[in-house]
C-alpha cells in the first residue's frame, strides 16, 4: 500500500500563490477491477492503473478510453515514464517488466532476488532505476536493457528514487534515514544528507536541479541546495508523514501528499507550497486516499481517488 | 547400493588419503571429535526481514520500553546473539522498535524504541508490551537491527505464535502475512506471572553472518 502512495507522481505547474478554486472532479475512468495504484504521463493524455485482478491497464485521457492491458504478478506496483513511452511493473516475487506503452512490446525483463521497494523511470524514459528490498539500487538503460551501475549498498535498502528532469542526477530516500544524491551517469555519490531521524519516503528535484525536496516519516519537508550540499529550508511539521513530493515544471510550487498515520487507506491532505518561500498556498483533503496522480505539463495538479471500481480524477490546481 | 559416509567417516577417510593432515601432537580421533563439535555448534543465520517504514535513529539506550501503567500485555523478550559458528557476540548492538498495543508507532518521540547491547554471554532482554496490529500490516511484530563488528547487519522482525491472525496454527498460517517469509521468525509465547497480572515471555536468538 505504501508503494501505491509513493507512486503518486506529482508533476509541475506554472501557477504561483494565487488564490485557488476548490478542486473539481473533471473525469472518471471505469475499470473492470478495483484500481490500486494510478499514474499518468506529464502530458496528461495517458493514464494507467494497477488493478486488483493483476492487470495493468492504460487509458487515454480525458476520455477514459481503454488502450492496452498487461498481465501482472502478485502485489505489483508500476511506474510510467514522464513522456509516456515506457511503463514498468514489479511484483512481490521480484519479477520486473518494462514495456513500450505505445506498442505493448516487452523491452526488459528482470528477475530480482527480492521484491522491489522502489523504482523510477526518468522523465525522458531513457533510464530505469529499481531497488530490491535491502539491496543496492540498480540503474538500467531502457533502450538496451543493460545495467549501467549499482549504487552503494545501504543498510535496510531504498524507499524512494527519482531522477532529475535532465537525467543528470539521481536521488534516493533510504531506510537508514538518509537522503543521497548521485551523478546519474556514473553512480558517483555527490551528497549524503542525514537531517532526518526517520525514513524519507519521497524525493523530488526542482526542474533546474538546483534543489532537492525530501520528506517522510519525520513529517517535515527539507529543501537541499545541491551546490551547497546544505538544507536551506525545513518546513513546519505536518500532521502526518509525507508520502509523495513533486515540484511543478516551472519550479515555483511543490506538492506534498501526506500519508495518514492510522493507515494508508485513510484520506490525508495534499499540500501545495511555494518553492521560493515555503509558504503553503493550498491544502486539500480528498474524499478518499489518493491512489495516484500528477502535475500535467500544462500546469494542472491532478489527483486520482477511488470510488468502487472507477477512478475519480480531480484537478487540484 | 552406496551408503553415504558419516561426517566422522568422511574425515577419517580424508586423513587416510592425505586430504586432512594433522600437526604434530594432535591425535586423529581428538581432532575429528573437535571438528564435529564445532560443526554441530554452527547455527543457521536468522532469516532477514525488511526494515519497514518507521525505523528511527538515536533511540535511547534502555531495556525498559514499557512504563508502569502502560496498557497492553506486558512482554519480556530475551535471547542471545551468535555468529554462525555458534560464538556469542558480546557487545552486539540491537536497535529495537515496535508499535504500541493499539498498533501505533511513535513518530514524534521514542516510545517503544530502544538500543541494547548484548552482554558478556551474548544475552539481551527487554521489557515491553505486546505490539498491536499496525494498519496495513497483517501481523504483530517487533523490528530488529542487530550489528556487530565483522558481521553483516541483520535486519529482521519477530512475530508471535499467539497472533490471532494465525488462529493457533502458525505452522500453516504464517503465510497469511506475506512479509513474514520464514516460519522461524514466529516465536512461541509463554504466559506466566500472577493470574491478575499475566506476563508474556518470548525467546528470540539472533544469528549473524560474518562479512
Amino acid at each position: 500500500m505504501r508503494r501505491a502512495v509513493a507512486a503518486f507522481v506529482l508533476g509541475a505547474a506554472a501557477l504561483a500563490a494565487q488564490a485557488s478554486a476548490e478542486p473539481e472532479e473533471f473525469a472518471a475512468i471505469s475499470a473492470p477491477a478495483t484500481p490500486e495504484q494510478f499514474f499518468m504521463s506529464r502530458s496528461g493524455t495517458l493514464a494507467g492503473a494497477v488493478c486488483a485482478d493483476k492487470k495493468l491497464r492504460l487509458w487515454s485521457l480525458p476520455d477514459g478510453k481503454p488502450l492496452r492491458e498487461f498481465d501482472l504478478g502478485p502485489r505489483s506496483f508500476a511506474a510510467l515514464s514522464g513522456d509516456g513511452q515506457w511503463v514498468a511493473a514489479a511484483d512481490f516475487e521480484g519479477d520486473v517488466r518494462l514495456w513500450n506503452a505505445g506498442t505493448g512490446a516487452e523491452q526488459m525483463h528482470l528477475r530480482l532476488p527480492m521484491r522491489p521497494s522502489a523504482m523510477a523511470l526518468s522523465a525522458d524514459g531513457r533510464r530505469f532505476a529499481i531497488a530490491p528490498v535491502s539491496q543496492p539500487v540498480q540503474v538500467y538503460d531502457t533502450a538496451t536493457g543493460n545495467k549501467l551501475f549499482e549504487l552503494p549498498r545501504v543498510v535496510g535498502g531504498t524507499t524512494a528514487i527519482t531522477f532529475s528532469d535532465d537525467v543528470e542526477l539521481l536521488a534516493t530516500g533510504d531506510a537508514d534515514t538518509s537522503v543521497r544524491i548521485f551523478d546519474a551517469r556514473s553512480g558517483a555519490m555527490l551528497d549524503h544528507n542525514t537531517d532526518f531521524l526517520l525514513e524519507p519516503f519521497a524525493v523530488a528535484f526542482t526542474p533546474d536541479r538546483k534543489h532537492l525536496f525530501a520528506g517522510g516519516a519525520d513529517k517535515t519537508i527539507i529543501q537541499i541546495d545541491i551546490a551547497l550540499g546544505e538544507v536551506v529550508r525545513k518546513s513546519t511539521r505536518t500532521a502526518d508523514p509525507i508520502g509523495v513530493l513533486d515540484v511543478s515544471p516551472d519550479g515555483r510550487l511543490v506538492a506534498a501528499a501526506l500519508m495518514h498515520a492510522d493507515g494508508f487507506s485513510v484520506p490525508a491532505p495534499v499540500l501545495v507550497s511555494e518553492v521560493a518561500t515555503g509558504k503553503q498556498v493550498q491544502q486539500w483533503l480528498p474524499p478518499s486516499a489518493p491512489i495516484g496522480g500528477g502535475w500535467t505539463s500544462d500546469g494542472h495538479l491532478i489527483a486520482a481517488t477511488l470510488a468502487r471500481d472507477s477512478i475519480r480524477l480531480w484537478r487540484i490546481r | 547400493m552406496d551408503r553415504r559416509l558419516t561426517r566422522r567417516e568422511s574425515l577419517l577417510r580424508c586423513a587416510a588419503l592425505g586430504a586432512l593432515k594433522l600437526a604434530p601432537g594432535i591425535g586423529l580421533a581428538a581432532a575429528v571429535s573437535s571438528i564435529e563439535a564445532q560443526e554441530q555448534s554452527a547455527r543457521k543465520p536468522t532469516p532477514p526481514n525488511e526494515i519497514g517504514p518507521f525505523y528511527k535513529r538515536l533511540a535511547p539506550h534502555t531495556a525498559v520500553l514499557r512504563t508502569p501503567g502502560d496498557p497492553g500485555l506486558p512482554v519480556t523478550v530475551s535471547g542471545r546473539v551468535f555468529d554462525t559458528r555458534g560464538n556469542v557476540l558480546e557487545g552486539a548492538k540491537m536497535e529495537i522498535w515496535q508499535a504500541d498495543h493499539l498498533g501505533h508507532y511513535d513518530l514524534d518521540g521514542y516510545r517503544y524504541r530502544a538500543i541494547l547491547f548484548a552482554n558478556d554471554n551474548g544475552a539481551y532482554s527487554f521489557d515491553s508490551v505486546m505490539p498491536g496490529h499496525y494498519p496495513d500490516r497483517v501481523c504483530q511484530h517487533i523490528h530488529y537491527i542487530v550489528s556487530a563488528p565483522g558481521h553483516k547487519p541483520l535486519i529482521t522482525q519477530l512475530y508471535f505464535a499467539t497472533d490471532p491472525v494465525f488462529e493457533g496454527d502458525p505452522d500453516h498460517n504464517y503465510t497469511r502475512d506475506p512479509l513474514i517469509g520464514d516460519r522461524e521468525l514466529v516465536r512461541p509465547v509463554t504466559l506466566g506471572g500472577d493470574p491478575a497480572e499475566i506476563h508474556a515471555r518470548v525467546y528470540f536468538d539472533a544469528v549473524l553472518e560474518r562479512l
